[in-house]
């Protein structure tokens, strides 16, 4: 096992500097840089809603990032910073350093997209057992239907009725702001409810198929009752192909909590991520996205280790199959 | 084989139990105002800076509303009325205006003094305090102290500028010229600096200080008791407030323009919120939503600006008249805004505000305009050059300009709708001679004395985006290699770029600009109708709508006065706002 964990960090950190240098040279291709949108902004007439930055700032920021100097010293700037957590101010937020906004903003979307794979997991579990154990029947064609309208209907929009119905009608949820854990029932419901549909579907048909294999007749043979069956045998089996597809969920719903911020009003890392791409905030563009990939590669890492703890097989032949 | 049944079973009860829960409504409740509380939607994205009023962050609207208090602030019939300031006396010449100082006291109990007013000012204006404080530096081109400008500049030091304590108590304010609107100016939202800070405090504080409440010490009706960073921000009573306190709790919520804040108000999160255009058909559905619906008119007026060009046709005043007076402004307010707007006519001066302004507005003439552009030299836009027109995003109200463009003047219209970033660099691009242009602007509007130009230079400095189109070509590229020059010393680089536009504007540009100088120097109200007059009339710019805003405001609120000069129509004073039952 060790050697498959040697292996899969080495091919972690080739991906890291892989993706690090095509997020660097695509944000360059980029029209537009901070520096002609902030002159821009100077140069607005002298409305109170002028935004840019002094001259002497900008000077400064652009010797402190190097940004007259060649891209590879540039990209090794923003790199090397961040593995060193280093990564100096943003250009947006020049008084703040970006560590410090990571630091407020990352932990809020990374919570409501744990919150939400963890409540869509549990959701789509049952769902699945459920429609499993009674294949064929109107209760697995309906449990199917109402999650299959979860497929349907954006998180967008799930997070709308959610608002209206339990904000609104019935007053009972807040719906704006995140100061407190009732906060964050509707934000994670309205990014839990539309991935239950298509976990909830491979948990079922990986229930089904695990209850139709013939060991299963065997412990029904030997004297076994159905909770046995279900959760002494086929759940662990069934589990296997389902976790493939809930890793990467938590990585895409981390990038799909921007507009569930934006609707909840919730200072989220997904609107200072948008936000930055707009304004050409280089460093803070970098970062996130720095960070972004570590969390996907560390999850995709974890689900792999995870298959071991589920079948002794994979643990047994270390990982190799 | 028995059937499970149980799994069906623990779903059913989960569903019960959920349904009870909700209808008993134990699981939360949602934010609702007590009495005597205020919510509202800041609808400008916090940039996490703190509240430090001398450097310019959307917080300084904030800080400006109740937590600084400055020498005077909006009373509840909509002038200005002593705040600090407990009387004030104006020099014979109307340059020097002398307050005196009631009794006041700070947040921490430290006494309010005319030096703290000297001290925060001076700091405010000092060109040093933004980057030392990594920060942007506020505006101060609203309000005509004397050697401001030049103190910002670096040329003058802090010690001239035109704010002195005299004693104590008495604070004195020079003028560069007399301004009989000088209190209405300091309601302005950029004067927000102009109150005083704790001198001995704010000497220790850095930046993240500013950010923590405990540590912002202040003078208003309110106090920070929390801030969470970009989400909200919790204001109580300054227990060492002068007067009396009418709200016992404020609550901002931070974010951009949310599409949820009807939904958010109808929870009574929010007490006030700026809706989207498209929600007003739902709450005119509603009979207790419309009662409570408001429309307010919008500071930043959507305008056309000249894009610099080898082509210079867009230099002749006919043709942009023709361009002016086919844009049927109504139209677009009517039937494209679905009333969210009000034709404007000149680029600061919304009818709002100077109502005046509609006597030198361009009307809507298609047999005019096309009139004009064949008197130019091109008949049905014949042999006109392809004209670009750059916006931001998806813009409705280009489209219908691009249409009304094409059909009117027969000429050919290039819509180019960016993104953001790209839109703010290829505005600024020069134009090859096959093309002329146009980009869609805004700015705020404001009292058109203080946009009166003192010098050709200060004209300049504050209208850039506007009269770029005006500069020759040769002329332009120099000013934006000099523009785009960050390791220039500041000074240098204005005056050559002052000097490479000035050089190259075309003589009827130059002769307009006089009549503006000499309206500021001779202070003459009818010269300046006539200088904003003729903006309108030359069609230097295509002024196009004033938004209006929908809101809702809760009929329990009372007392809120609208900054009309802001956007997001914050109040002028948060202390004028009570809240029933």
């Amino acid at each position: 096992m060790l050697k498959y964990l040697a292996r899969r960090i080495f091919f972690m950190i080739v991906a890291f500097f892989a993706v690090s240098l095509v997020t660097f040279l695509l944000m360059k291709s980029v029209p537009g840089t901070f520096l002609t949108i902030n002159m821009a902004m100077n140069n607005m007439s002298s409305a109170a809603d002028t935004l840019g930055i002094s001259d002497q700032l900008m000077t400064s920021l652009t010797q402190h990032f190097h940004l007259n100097s060649p891209w590879y010293v540039q990209y090794w700037f923003y790199v090397s910073g961040f593995l060193t957590s280093h990564m100096g101010n943003s250009f947006e937020f020049p008084d703040i350093p970006t560590l410090s906004l990571i630091e407020r903003t990352f932990p809020i979307s990374f919570s409501l997209a744990f919150l939400a794979v963890a409540v869509s997991s549990i959701l789509a579990v049952l769902l699945g057992i459920i429609a499993a154990m009674r294949e064929n029947t109107w209760v697995d064609s309906s449990t199917m239907f109402v999650a299959m309208l979860g497929t349907t209907i954006p998180s967008y929009l799930v997070a709308v009725f959610l608002m209206l119905i339990f904000g609104v009608w019935l007053h009972i949820l807040p719906i704006l702001g995140i100061n407190g854990p009732q906060y964050y029932v509707l934000p994670v419901m309205s990014l839990a409810l539309p991935i239950v549909s298509s976990t909830s579907r491979y948990m079922r048909n990986s229930v089904i198929e695990s209850l139709h294999s013939e060991y299963i007749v065997t412990v029904y043979a030997k004297g076994g009752s159905a909770k046995h069956v279900l959760f002494g045998h086929a759940m662990k089996n069934s589990l296997l192909p389902f976790i493939t597809v809930v890793g990467p969920q938590l990585a895409g719903l981390m990038m799909g909590t921007v507009l569930i911020e934006s609707l909840f009003g919730i200072p989220g890392m997904g609107s200072i991520f948008v936000n930055a791409a707009q304004q050409r905030d280089y460093p803070l563009i970098m970062d996130s996205t720095l960070l972004y990939c570590l969390v996907i590669l560390l999850m995709n890492l974890f689900v792999d280790l995870l298959y071991g703890v589920l079948d002794p097989r994979i643990r047994r032949t270390g990982y190799s199959s | 084989m028995k059937r499970a049944h149980k799994p069906v079973k623990v779903l059913l009860a989960c569903l019960t139990a959920a349904g009870v829960l909700t209808s008993f409504g134990t699981i939360a409740s949602a934010n609702t105002s007590a009495p005597g509380q205020f919510s509202m939607a800041f609808n400008l994205v916090d940039n996490g800076q703190g509240w430090d009023p001398a450097l310019f962050s959307y917080k300084m609207y904030a800080d400006g509303m109740g937590i600084f208090e400055g020498l005077v602030h909006m009373g509840p019939n909509g002038t200005p009325v002593p705040g600090i300031a407990s009387s004030w006396s104006i020099s014979p010449n109307g340059r020097v205006w002398t307050f005196r100082l009631r009794h006041a006291e700070f947040s921490n109990g430290d006494l309010v003094t005319a030096q703290d007013f000297a001290y925060g000012i001076t700091r405010a204006v000092d060109p040093n305090t933004a980057p030392k404080e990594q920060g942007n530096s506020v505006v101060i081109n609203d309000l005509p102290i004397l050697n401001a400008q030049q103190v910002r500049l670096g040329t003058m030091p802090d010690s001239s500028l035109g704010v002195k304590a005299l004693n104590s108590s008495t604070l004195q304010i020079t003028l560069t010229g007399r301004d009989d609107n000088f209190l209405k100016d300091l309601l302005l939202p950029s004067s927000s600096f102009m109150v005083p800070v704790d001198q001995k405090i704010v000497e220790g504080l850095t930046a993240e200080d500013w950010t923590i409440p405990k540590d912002v010490v202040s003078d208003g009706p309110y106090m920070l008791q929390s801030y969470t960073p970009r989400s909200s921000a919790v204001l109580v009573p300054n227990p060492h407030y002068y007067g009396k306190v009418s709200l016992s709790k404020v609550i901002f919520h931070f974010f951009g323009l949310n599409p949820s804040e009807l939904l958010d108000f109808q929870s009574g999160a929010l007490q006030m919120a700026l809706l989207q255009p498209t929600d007003v058909a739902a709450v005119e559905n509603n009979s207790t939503l419309k009662s409570q619906l408001h429309w307010w008119p919008a500071s930043s007026q959507y305008s056309l600006e000249v894009m610099n060009s080898l082509n210079t046709t867009l230099w002749h005043a006919d043709v942009r008249k023709a361009f002016d007076e086919a844009v049927d402004k109504n139209v677009i307010c009517t039937n494209v805004l679905q009333g969210a707007g009000a034709p404007a006519y000149e680029y600061y001066s919304p009818t709002w505000l100077d109502p005046w302004i509609t006597k030198y507005a361009l009307p809507y003439n298609p047999t005019q305009a096309k009139l004009l552009l064949a008197k130019a030299g091109y008949p049905g836009g014949k042999g006109f050059p392809t004209v670009v027109l750059y916006t931001a995003g998806v813009d409705p109200v280009a489209q219908a300009i691009q249409q009304m463009w094409e059909q009117t003047l027969g000429v050919n219209v290039e819509l180019k709708s960016e993104e953001w970033g790209t839109f703010v660099t290829d505005f600024q691009k020069q134009l090859p001679s096959t093309q002329v242009g146009f980009y869609v602007w805004s700015t705020n509007a404001q009292y058109s004395s203080l946009m009166l130009p003192q010098s050709p230079d200060n004209w300049l400095n504050a209208n850039t985006s506007a009269i770029r189109g005006y500069a020759s070509p040769y002329g332009y590229i120099h000013w934006m290699k000099v523009n785009n020059d960050v390791s220039m010393n500041p000074a240098i680089a204005n005056k050559l770029k002052d000097q490479y536009m000035w050089n190259s504007f075309p003589a009827d540009v130059k002769q307009y600009l006089d009549l503006g100088i000499k309206a500021y120097q001779t202070g003459s109200k009818t010269l300046t109708e006539e200088f904003f007059g003729e903006r309108a009339q030359r069609a230097y710019d295509i002024p196009v709508y004033t938004p209006e805003q929908p809101a809702l405001l809760s009929s329990s609120v009372h007392g809120y006065q609208q900054d009309d000069f802001l956007d997001n129509l914050l109040p002028y004073w948060l202390n004028n706002i009570t809240v029933s039952n």
